[in-house]
């Protein structure tokens, strides 16, 4: 409804100066220093919305404010990246007010430019959060959680949820965000964009509740007040919530047995749930029954995935239009309920199948559809990843193959499965095996334990650089390091009969092995070779090269990180000049991106950026850099609580005599968040190495510094 | 603005109402109609989605009511499978109470049921009205056969079923600011030809007595008044 105030005596005359100055008078305006009596004192959202109320949306003034809105926004966008120290917190509380007035009025050009350039914006305001006032990151999704009906992607898109969802599981002592940004995941699934078929946003709400009660493990009073908080929201009979509750619950209790090895488990909010809805609550090791009553929207039934995977062999071209509408029931089913679990699920089931009962390229193409389409939902998922970058090089996108492998290297350095992967990728199907050698190299500096790292390493030495010794080295020093491996055995083997001409120290290690595993088949069956005079391995052919760069941009993947990481992998190769000569070009070519601005930083160029950048990311490599024990005691002290306390306490340990890495006593908790059981993961590897690397223990560092600034640009 | 939505009524404000859900209201369009006999309902009824310029002509009548009473509506999902059923619209008189719509054998009255958000309720209030929505109480309609106003502290108002022998889950109802009608906004329209089948009015105020009593759990809710506590008498 709006007024007519259009007789001009009406009008507040700032209105006229809004229209011939749109950018000033917003700055002026949100400065507190526009001529806009009587609400010169006011909170600038109060006087601009009092300043254009009852004004028809195509008012001049309308639409300048809103011109003057993305004007200053675009404004602020250039500054704060080049603010001084000085000027760096000015700027950002201009911008956080801005975001409180487009909060507030709503302005339609600057909404949609904050929606459509989702990953730009987030990257300004990432690490701009100086405390728990002033934090941009916050604003700038608030600013979403109530502008969705607004997204250019159209009224009624939900494509925001998991991004909601993650937050709430997030939100917490355990998790990468404060607690307060529980509001901000609940809001925007309460107000994500209703389809036709839908009357509100309650089982999304709940599914965003479980998320972060199995995560965050709050207390019962702390659970209740957010479970009464939902019910007085959305009012319905006392029959409607137990069904309901019993689907959510059933669903968080099945990601979870996913992540346990698939034993039963639960978390105690589920239980209080389950007391409070009367339903029957699970003894312990025993799993939920899956809920009885069926729901107003349900994913597709399971035999329609069973018969497409029955048939996984015919033609792509028979399959395609199959497996697209098993994914669009279960789109529609995530999409409505919040539940994308049984979605993640068959994309990776059937694309995984897809690449192993065929090689036409076509299939690659149909994976990499179901891999995105499974990060879109669940941006951790690891099988997700490793199913994108498979289903490209299946499609003879190996370059953009090399990317994913990158980026994954990026979102998860602690597992050496990544570095082992590309290696293989970059020596077999990018002609690359010089690169290959280097970045295996570098992962067993960081992994030395790791059993897969030297034998892969002494192959490549081997196969294709005949530098026999060192791979004869190496294969020495996996036998040393993991004598209770039978594969290095077996390896060392081959390499002595096929390639050094010594098969009769071959056939003592093959006899030494069977003195330690008499039933090791594998070294039966070439000491039996041996004596018939076989070769003992078949060297791989290695794939034609594509003649011509294929695409490397994999899509919706910021393809500048990526990128960075590998200036970062090549840059460490190197040494210091060129190092610092590819942190000046990625810097130059990516200057906004947060995650190059930190590569930049760890090669030593973070002191020429006047940005102040809040993250721990940062603040750890600064440390890693200067390695003193001082550098550390102080990161320890400026960050004392959650996951970061317990990763400058782990660099500590590097620096110093420390004989243990402390570990938050929920990591092994099965309902732990995905960067915590990273985390885990990442200590039990360090734990295991420290005992072997006697005064090296520093050789872990890097490590570590990838794990912190592996948090940072994930928006895609 | 009605007194509904002034502080006077504070009590009866719905001041937490979630704005991202879907609310339906049923609007008998006879008397709009009888206006304007150019308008072919029946035209309008049998077209899917409704006729634009016949819908927009509709909804032009139904903004020159003058003034702003509060609209009685309910949240679609508590209604859900009624609307999905063939004979929806005796189904919603019956369970949204409103048995004031009896008509007679033969007799044919025309419907119009409006579909919006809570929010647009609120939007178009422009930031006038700081709560929009709230419990019917007897400042909005004195007791009569269809409606009781609901005990303190319940948070919503609920509709008499007219038929309480089907043992359905109350509806809540609530009133709302005045919602300016736009052409997106009316769902589907209906013809109800009479008669309706109707329970004793005794048996469904009784039945309805005792699920407000259930529902609040105050077992003498709607009691008459004894001397005992009385303290006038």
């Amino acid at each position: 409804m709006s007024l007519d105030l259009s007789f001009p005596d009406l009008r507040h005359p700032w209105l006229d100066a809004l229209v011939e100055a749109p950018e000033q008078q917003v700055s002026a305006l949100l400065r507190g220093a526009a001529d806009i009596p009587p609400y010169t004192r006011g909170e600038p959202s109060d006087a601009a919305a009092s300043l254009l109320f009852g004004l028809p949306a195509e008012d001049p003034a309308v639409r300048a404010f809103d011109a003057g809105c993305l004007a200053l926004l675009e404004r602020l966008s250039r500054d704060i990246p080049a603010a001084s120290a000085a000027r760096w917190p000015m700027r950002l509380l201009l911008l956080d007010t801005l975001f409180g007035v487009i909060l507030r009025l709503r302005p339609p050009r600057t909404v949609a430019a904050l929606h459509d350039g989702y990953a730009r914006w987030f990257n300004l305001v990432e690490t701009a959060v100086v405390d728990a006032a002033l934090d941009l990151r916050r604003g700038f999704w608030r600013v979403l959680t109530v502008t969705q009906d607004m997204s250019p992607r159209g009224p009624q898109s939900r494509h925001l949820m998991p991004l909601w969802l993650e937050i709430c599981g997030e939100a917490g002592p355990r998790g990468r965000y404060p607690a307060s940004y529980l509001d901000v995941g609940l809001l925007g699934l309460r107000r994500l964009p209703l389809p036709d078929d839908q009357d509100a946003n309650e089982e999304a709400v709940c599914h965003g509740l479980a998320r972060w009660a199995a995560q965050q493990a709050p207390s019962r009073a702390a659970f209740d007040a957010r479970l009464r908080e939902i019910e007085a929201a959305y009012p319905h009979h006392a029959q409607f919530w137990p069904p309901l509750v019993e689907r959510v619950l059933f669903v968080a209790e099945e990601h979870l047995a996913e992540r346990n090895n698939r034993t039963p488990s639960t978390f105690p909010a589920a239980a209080w749930w389950r007391e409070a809805m009367e339903l029957p609550v699970p003894r312990a090791g025993q799993r939920a029954s899956p809920p009885s009553g069926r729901a107003s929207v349900e994913p597709p039934a399971p035999t329609m995935r069973e018969a497409i995977l029955r048939d996984i062999s015919q033609p792509i071209a028979a399959l395609k239009p199959r497996i697209a509408a098993l994914m669009a029931g279960h789109r529609r089913y995530a999409e409505a309920t919040g539940d994308a679990f049984y979605l993640v699920r068959t994309a990776c089931n059937v694309g995984m199948q897809l690449l192993r009962k065929g090689t036409e390229p076509a299939r690659g193409g149909v994976a990499a559809e179901l891999a995105r389409l499974a990060l879109r939902h669940e941006p951790t998922h690891v099988y997700a990843w490793a199913l994108w970058r498979d289903a490209a090089a299946t499609g003879g996108a190996t370059a953009a193959a090399e990317t994913i492998g990158w980026e994954a290297i990026r979102r998860f350095p602690e597992n050496p499965q990544w570095w082992n992967q590309l290696a293989t990728l970059l020596a077999d199907r990018r002609g690359r095996p010089e690169e290959a050698v280097a970045l295996l190299q570098q992962a067993l500096d960081r992994f030395p334990l790791n059993v897969a790292v030297r034998p892969q390493l002494a192959r490549l030495f081997s196969d294709r650089f005949d530098r026999l010794d060192e791979a004869r080295a190496l294969l020495e020093a996996a036998i040393a390091t993991l004598p209770d491996n039978p594969f290095s055995y077996g390896d060392l083997a081959a390499l002595l009969a096929d390639r050094l001409r010594d098969p009769e120290g071959a056939a003592a290690l093959l006899r030494r092995e069977l003195d330690r595993f008499p039933g090791d088949e594998v070294a039966t069956n070439m000491l039996a070779s041996l004596r018939a005079g076989r070769r003992l391995r078949r060297v791989a052919k290695v794939a034609p090269i594509p003649a011509a760069e294929d695409l490397a941009d994999p899509g919706d993947l910021p393809f500048a990180a990526p990128e960075a990481r590998r200036a970062l992998f090549r840059a460490e190769l190197r040494g210091d000049t060129a190092m610092r000569a590819e942190a000046e070009r990625l810097l130059a070519q990516a200057p906004d991106l947060t995650y190059a601005r930190w590569v930049a930083a760890r090669l030593g160029l973070g002191e020429t950026q006047a940005r102040q950048d809040t993250a721990f990311a940062f603040a750890f490599a600064r440390a890693a850099r200067e390695g003193s024990p001082g550098a550390f005691q102080a990161l320890t002290r400026d960050y004392i609580q959650g996951l970061d306390g317990f990763v400058a306490r782990a660099g500590l340990t590097l620096v110093t005599t420390g004989s243990d890495f402390a570990l938050p006593p929920t990591a092994n908790d099965p309902a732990a968040g995905p960067r915590l059981r990273r985390f885990a993961d990442l200590v039990g590897t360090m734990r295991a190495a420290l005992p072997h690397l006697g005064g090296e223990r520093r050789r872990l560092m890097p490590l570590l510094v990838d794990f912190a600034g592996s948090e940072l640009s994930l928006a895609a | 603005m009605p007194d509904t939505f002034k502080p006077l009524n504070a009590s009866a404000l719905m001041r937490r109402f979630e704005p991202n859900q879907k609310v339906v209201r049923l609007i008998r369009i006879d008397r709009v109609l009888a206006s304007d006999p150019s308008i072919d309902v029946d035209r309008l009824v049998a077209s899917a989605p409704p006729d634009p310029d016949i819908a927009g002509r509709l909804v032009r009548l139904l903004n020159e009511y003058p003034g702003a009473p509060p609209a009685f509506a309910c949240l679609r999902a508590e209604v859900k499978d009624d609307l999905a059923a063939a004979d929806w619209l005796p189904r919603l008189i019956a369970r949204l109470g409103l048995g004031h719509h009896a008509p007679r054998p033969g007799e044919r009255m025309r419907f119009a049921l409006m579909q919006y958000l809570a929010s647009d309720v609120a939007a178009a209030t422009g930031g006038l009205v700081d709560t929009p929505f709230a419990i019917p109480t007897v400042v909005d309609q004195g007791p009569g056969e269809f409606f009781f106003p609901p005990a303190a502290g319940l948070g919503w108002g609920f509709t008499a079923d007219l038929d309480p022998s089907a043992g359905r889950p109350p509806v809540r109802e609530f009133l709302h600011h005045r919602l300016p009608w736009e052409v997106r906004h009316i769902a589907r329209l209906g013809i109800l030809t009479g008669p309706l089948p109707r329970a004793a009015l005794a048996t469904l105020r009784d039945a309805h007595l005792a699920r407000l009593r259930s529902a609040s759990g105050r077992a003498t809710y709607g009691e008459e008044m004894s001397t005992a506590v009385d303290p006038e008498a």
